[in-house]
C-alpha cells in the first residue's frame, strides 16, 4: 500500500508525463495562431523543439504567446506566400490550418467553392510537396494533421468541411504510404469535443469534460515524437466515442 | 564531373557501390531503382546541382506517349545526339532510361541556366 504522501506525489503532473523523444529538432506549426496552435508551439518548444508557426493575420498572437516560437506569414489561399515558409526545411509539421465555411451545398456560391477548396485542398497540397521533398533529403519526416470526427458523421452545413477534410486526409495517408520507405511518416487525428478554435461551437454534452488545447497538444506531441511513427498514414478519431449520442440525437439542436 | 556527382547521390539513394554505376548503367532494369527512388533521386539533383528538375522529362517519362525519334527530340531536347534513334530500337527491352541521360539533363539545364 503506498501511503498518501507517496500516492500524492505519484499523482503530480511531472511525475505522469510521458518521456518523448524528437529525433529532428525543427517543427513547423500550420494554423500556429489557432488556440491548439499556440498551445502546441508552447509544448513543443518546452520539449526541445525549434518552433516556426504560420500566421495569416495574427502574428501579434503568436509573438505574444507562450514559449519561443519563430511567427512565418502563410496566406494558404496564396501560393505567392509560401516563399517563407519553404525557406527552412522542417523534420516535423502540425497541420492545424483550415479556412471556416459554413453552408449548404447547394447555396454556395461558385465563386467561394473554387476559392475554398483551392485554399484547403490544391494550395495545401502544394505546400505538402514542397515540404515533404526536403524532408527526403534527411528520410526523416513526420507529419500530423488535425483533422475532425465530423468526417465521421457529417451535420448539414459541413459539406465543403467535411469533403475538404476528407480529400486533405487521402493525400496525407497517401505521403504516409508512399514515403515511409524514405522515413516519412503521417497521421491524421479526427478530433472532436475540442474546447477551442471552431470546435467550441460544437461542444454538445460530451461524456468526459471537452479537451482543452493545452490536452491537445500533448497529444499532438506523442503524435508528433519518434516512437509513435509506426502510426502511419491512417486516421484515429478522438472524440470520447461519442458519435453514437451524436447519432442519437441528431436533429433535436438544429 | 556531374557524372561524378550522380555517383554520390545513387549511392545515398540505392545504397549501391558507386564503382558500379557508368554512363551506360540502365537506372532502372540495372540497378531496380523504384518510383520513390527516383524521386529522392530527384530531390537530391534539384539542391545539389542547384536547378529546378522536372521529373517527367529527366525521367524520360511517357516515352512511349511521345514516341518517333522526331517527338523524342522536341520532349527531351537534352539527349545526346542519336540517342532517339537508340530508345527506339531498345524500347521493347524494358525502361531505357540510362545514367548518360541524367547526365545530359543536368549538364542541360545548368547551361540553359547560364
Amino acid at each position: 500500500m503506498l501511503d498518501g504522501e507517496r500516492r500524492n506525489n505519484l499523482c503530480q503532473r511531472e511525475d505522469l508525463e510521458m518521456s518523448l523523444k524528437y529525433k529532428g529538432e525543427k517543427v513547423l506549426i500550420l494554423g500556429g495562431s489557432s488556440d491548439i496552435g499556440l498551445a502546441a508551439a508552447k509544448e513543443l518548444s518546452g520539449r526541445g523543439l525549434k518552433v516556426f508557426s504560420s500566421y495569416y493575420s495574427n502574428k501579434a498572437k503568436i509573438k505574444a504567446g507562450p514559449g519561443k516560437v519563430k511567427p512565418v506569414y502563410l496566406d494558404l489561399g496564396d501560393v505567392r506566400t509560401f516563399s517563407g515558409v519553404k525557406a527552412e526545411s522542417y523534420d516535423y509539421l502540425v497541420d492545424l490550418a483550415h479556412t471556416d465555411r459554413e453552408s449548404l451545398v447547394s447555396s454556395a456560391a461558385d465563386g467561394e467553392i473554387d476559392d475554398y477548396f483551392r485554399t484547403n485542398v490544391i494550395n495545401r497540397t502544394i505546400l505538402l510537396k514542397e515540404i515533404s521533398r526536403k524532408m527526403l533529403l534527411r528520410r526523416s519526416g513526420r507529419m500530423v494533421y488535425v483533422s475532425s470526427a465530423a468526417l465521421n458523421l457529417p451535420s448539414e452545413g459541413q459539406g465543403f468541411y467535411v469533403s475538404s477534410k476528407s480529400a486533405v486526409e487521402g493525400i496525407y495517408r497517401q505521403l504516409g504510404l508512399e514515403l515511409v520507405k524514405k522515413g516519412i511518416t503521417t497521421v491524421c487525428l479526427r478530433y472532436s469535443f475540442l474546447d477551442g478554435g471552431r470546435g467550441k461551437r460544437f461542444l454538445q454534452k460530451p461524456y468526459l469534460p471537452p479537451l482543452t488545447p493545452e490536452e491537445a497538444a500533448g497529444q499532438l506531441a506523442y503524435f508528433l515524437s519518434d516512437g509513435s511513427r509506426s502510426i502511419n498514414a491512417t486516421s484515429i478519431t478522438i472524440d470520447q466515442g461519442v458519435p453514437s449520442y451524436k447519432r442519437k440525437n441528431r436533429g433535436r439542436s438544429q | 564531373m556531374t557524372l561524378e556527382k550522380l555517383k554520390v547521390i545513387f549511392e545515398e539513394v540505392l545504397d549501391i557501390d558507386p564503382a558500379t554505376v557508368g554512363e551506360e548503367t540502365y537506372v532502372i532494369r540495372d540497378l531496380n531503382a523504384e518510383s520513390i527512388d527516383l524521386l529522392e533521386l530527384a530531390v537530391h539533383v534539384n539542391e545539389r546541382f542547384r536547378i529546378a528538375a522536372d521529373d517527367q522529362v529527366m525521367f524520360l517519362r511517357q516515352l512511349r506517349a511521345h514516341s518517333g525519334e522526331a517527338r523524342i527530340r522536341s520532349r527531351y531536347p537534352h539527349l545526346r545526339e542519336g540517342r532517339e534513334k537508340e530508345i527506339m530500337r531498345d524500347l521493347e527491352g524494358g525502361p531505357v532510361l540510362k545514367v548518360s541521360d541524367l547526365v545530359d539533363y543536368i549538364d542541360h539545364s545548368l547551361a540553359a541556366r547560364l
